[in-house]
């Protein structure tokens, strides 16, 4: 998400009163697998790294269609990581694989476009503005 | 006697008599160039506007500059006080759900917003 993801976080997810669950979407082949891949072997080493990449991941959106092994190594040490272990992760068959199950787990949810939001059981579809998160989730807090 | 006073009439006539000219050239001589003086004054006069102004400027810059800076003090003084971020950010923390996904936040946090998304 990003557009409206920081002001969500810190008006709910700092506060204690939400927490943000990203799940990936595989829907645009070999740099969707990839994107999702890196983040994986990131998340393996350091989950606030994790969020940082997610963060720079979404931010360079652009630049992820073209995107190498290389660019990903480098966006991985970027965030802290090891070099050495997350290229080994990403070249194992073993992260791809998890990638992949979480990709057919939410399809087997009926998720098919992306983005889409479950607010504890809430769903809506589309990037939408704050005004809406914040709707939704007062309305789902008990 | 009259021939003294005959003299000293003529010599104050001879004295007040305008065939002076050259003095007036003199006088008007310096006219012109005290006009000129006058330009280049007018024409320095910019110079010293734009530069007196230009100190100013940089002045005025100054101070908004230091404006701004107290400004940018100000709210960073005001973002220290809400020292909670930190304590409510210490609150959040990043993990894996059970099924393997990942999670920013508490983990009894009362709502909880799953964000399936592709990074593309």
């Amino acid at each position: 998400m990003l557009g409206t993801e920081p002001q969500v976080i810190e008006a709910y997810v700092e506060t204690g009163e939400a927490r943000i669950v990203f799940w990936p979407v595989l829907n645009h082949g070999d740099p969707s697998v990839f994107s999702a891949l890196a983040a994986e072997c990131v998340a393996r080493q350091d989950m606030d790294a994790f969020w940082a990449l997610h963060h720079d991941l979404f931010e360079n959106q652009n630049e992820l269609w073209r995107a190498n092994r290389d660019y990903f190594v480098q966006a991985a040490v970027d965030v802290g990581a090891d070099r050495a272990a997350f290229e080994q992760c990403y070249d194992s068959q073993e992260a791809l694989e998890h990638v992949l199950e979480l990709d057919l787990e939410r399809r087997a949810r009926g998720i098919f476009g992306q983005p889409v939001f479950d607010v504890n059981g809430t769903v809506f579809f589309g990037a939408q503005p704050f005004a809406t998160f914040s709707q939704v989730i007062e309305q789902a807090a008990p | 006697m009259r021939i003294l006073i005959i003299i000293f009439l003529v010599a104050v006539i001879a004295a007040c008599n305008p065939s002076a000219p050259p003095d007036a050239a003199n006088v008007l001589e310096p006219g012109p160039s005290a006009t000129a003086t006058s330009d280049s004054a007018v024409a320095a006069a910019p110079t010293g506007a734009a530069n007196t102004p230009l100190p100013a400027e940089p002045t005025a810059t100054v101070a908004v500059g230091d404006a701004e800076p107290s400004a940018t003090a100000t709210t960073a003084a005001a973002s220290p006080t809400p020292t909670t971020a930190p304590t409510e950010a210490a609150v959040a923390t990043a993990g894996r759900t059970a099924d393997g996904a990942y999670f920013l936040g508490r983990t009894d946090a009362p709502v909880t917003i799953i964000d399936y998304s592709d990074f593309l």
